[in-house]
């Protein structure tokens, strides 16, 4: 194995996981999603010695990649397929954490891929508006207005409170 | 219950299934890749200059013009004379499909034939002596990619876009736009250089352009002289080494030659051909088009099929029938199963599409190129 196959293995396997989570998030669909992060480091490992920041090029890799899957023809052509199986049972049970999961998934799912795009990176990856704008080759402004809209978005279709930042949960818990 | 957004999005990816890929398939998914573009790196290995040529994806607008640390400076008014003979004007295809690049030497560079042919413009690579792009096989064998190191471009008229060539106009033929250096990424290799060109005018609102890029820097004046060998050739139909007896509806010819679309130095016996169903609009390109297919915010159907040597296989082959070992991808291997043709769908047709496709497929030699069909009559 050559060095860098050996360096890149080993950003794979310590990345692997975050960004299946980011691409999932994204998209929707763990199947996709996973697709999506291979396709995206494949792209990597080609630039692999020309990248300054993997891990920066990895996730706008995948977030685009991401998109990119649920505009795939199989892609819509399975999601209006009325028999296709979700990843997982969309069933209540008893525990809060799995019913609460599956509600914040259902509204994530509510909301278009972009705009969840935008939230994701802002918020789970933490990226600031211009580096958000940079991972989606759009203006800063797009992104200003996609994270409102996301968040409105995300705040109907929860019914319920959403806040973007731990001073903002704590401002509006002060009494 | 969470309320802050950043832990609900943690929440809500919680319970992740087991992964269906491990490091090894992102491994071979990027070797894979590497293979099939302009990607070269010397073998890193060797205590011989490294030389590297990357990225031959160009979309228009990643073209490095607005790069702070690139320089666009005069071409220089003494560009080294190529040794040549009596120079035939060079002049684009008339027809659609057909090369005019013929074989050339600019000292220790060749530009070799043609490559690949889109209705928008045609390439040559250039290759350098020494080895390219060392590959592993199955098992564990090493094998090489020719050294190329980049490619001249001349483009059909009216679709290059001068604008961003022009922006620093000065005396001279062509103007030449370095790539900066990058970081290197580790001690003991040296750093590449991004995309270096040179463009210039070769007739009444046609452009042309060299591109190189990878370890060497390339000074102006090494590429105004690639421009200026720029010879007149025969004008040769494409041909590819396979012929298709289905063709789905609607799909026409969009490129062919012996690389893709990204440009990947490939191996003796390699040719490609890409459908498309609908138009790409080439123009006002900057660059050639890794991905001639989006437009906007859309993507015109594409159907791709690639003739390669079978080390590049990565699937094991159940015989000679088509077969698909996963959605929209399949492959047919010749009858001496040394070389097979891959068909990407792109999910833009079924699986039982494709294999109709593949079974419609008439190989010529691959290692024998009089044997081969001219692209406008293997897509039929």
């Amino acid at each position: 194995m050559s060095d860098r196959d050996r360096e890149f293995s080993a950003f794979v396997a310590a990345q692997m996981e975050p960004l299946r989570g980011l691409a999932y998030l994204t998209c929707g669909d763990w199947q996709a999603a996973e697709d999506a992060v291979l396709i995206a480091l494949a792209k990597l490992y080609v630039k692999w010695r020309r990248i300054d920041n993997p891990g920066a090029y990895a996730r706008t890799a995948v977030v685009r990649a991401a998109i990119d899957e649920t505009r795939r023809p199989w892609w819509r052509r399975e999601r209006a397929q009325s028999n296709a199986m979700p990843d997982r049972p969309n069933l209540r049970d008893d525990t809060n954490a799995v019913d609460e999961r599956l509600r914040i998934r259902d509204a994530l799912q509510k909301i278009p891929a972009r705009l969840r795009a935008v939230l994701t990176l802002r918020y789970l990856e933490g990226l600031s508006i211009q580096e958000t704008a940079e991972a989606l080759g759009c203006p800063e402004g797009t992104v200003k207005s996609y994270t409102s809209r996301g968040l409105e978005a995300l705040r109907t279709a929860m019914g319920a409170e959403v806040f973007v930042n731990r001073e903002n949960y704590r401002a509006a818990r002060a009494v | 219950m969470p309320h802050e957004l950043s832990d609900m999005l943690q929440e809500a990816k919680s319970d992740a299934p087991p992964p269906r890929y491990s490091v090894q398939d992102a491994l071979m998914a990027g070797r894979k890749r590497q293979q099939r573009r302009r990607a070269l790196w010397a073998g890193t290995g060797s205590a011989a200059v490294v030389l590297a040529v990357t990225g031959a994806v160009a979309v228009p607008q990643l073209l490095p013009a607005g790069n702070d640390k690139s320089t666009t400076v005069n071409a220089g008014a003494a560009p080294s004379k190529a040794e040549k003979p009596a120079k035939v004007p060079f002049a684009y295809p008339s027809t659609e499909f057909s090369g005019t690049f013929t074989k050339y030497k600019v000292g220790d560079l060749t530009v070799d034939g043609t490559v690949l042919v889109t209705p928008g413009y045609q390439v040559a690579s250039i290759t350098a002596p020494g080895k390219g792009q060392a590959y592993e096989d199955e098992n564990g064998g090493r094998y090489y990619a020719p050294n190329v190191i980049g490619h001249v471009v001349t483009y059909a008229k009216g679709a290059f876009d001068p604008a961003k060539a022009k922006k620093d106009p000065k005396a001279g033929a062509g103007w030449f736009h370095a790539g900066e250096k990058k970081e290197a990424i580790k001690p003991g290799i040296p750093a590449p250089y991004a995309e270096s060109t040179y463009t210039w005018k070769y007739a009444d609102d046609a452009w042309a352009q060299v591109i190189v890029q990878g370890g060497l820097k390339y000074p102006a004046t090494k590429l105004a002289s690639i421009a200026e060998g720029l010879t007149g050739g025969a004008e040769q139909p494409v041909k590819v080494g396979i012929k298709l007896g289905y063709v789905p509806s609607g799909f026409e010819l969009g490129a062919a030659g012996t690389t893709s679309d990204y440009l990947g130095a490939t191996f003796a016996g390699t040719s490609y051909l890409r459908l498309i169903k609908g138009d790409f609009p080439y123009e006002k390109l900057t660059g050639t088009v890794g991905d001639p297919f989006i437009v906007g915010d859309t993507q015109l159907p594409i159907l791709s099929l690639q003739v390669y040597p079978a080390k590049e296989q990565k699937y094991t082959a159940p015989g000679n029938a088509p077969y698909c070992p996963q959605e929209g991808l399949c492959y047919r291997y010749t009858a001496d199963k040394k070389f097979f043709v891959e068909l990407n769908g792109g999910g833009f047709i079924g699986n039982s599409e494709m294999i109709k496709m593949l079974k419609s497929v008439e190989f010529a030699d691959p290692t024998d190129s009089s044997t081969w069909f001219a692209a406008t009559e293997a897509v039929s």
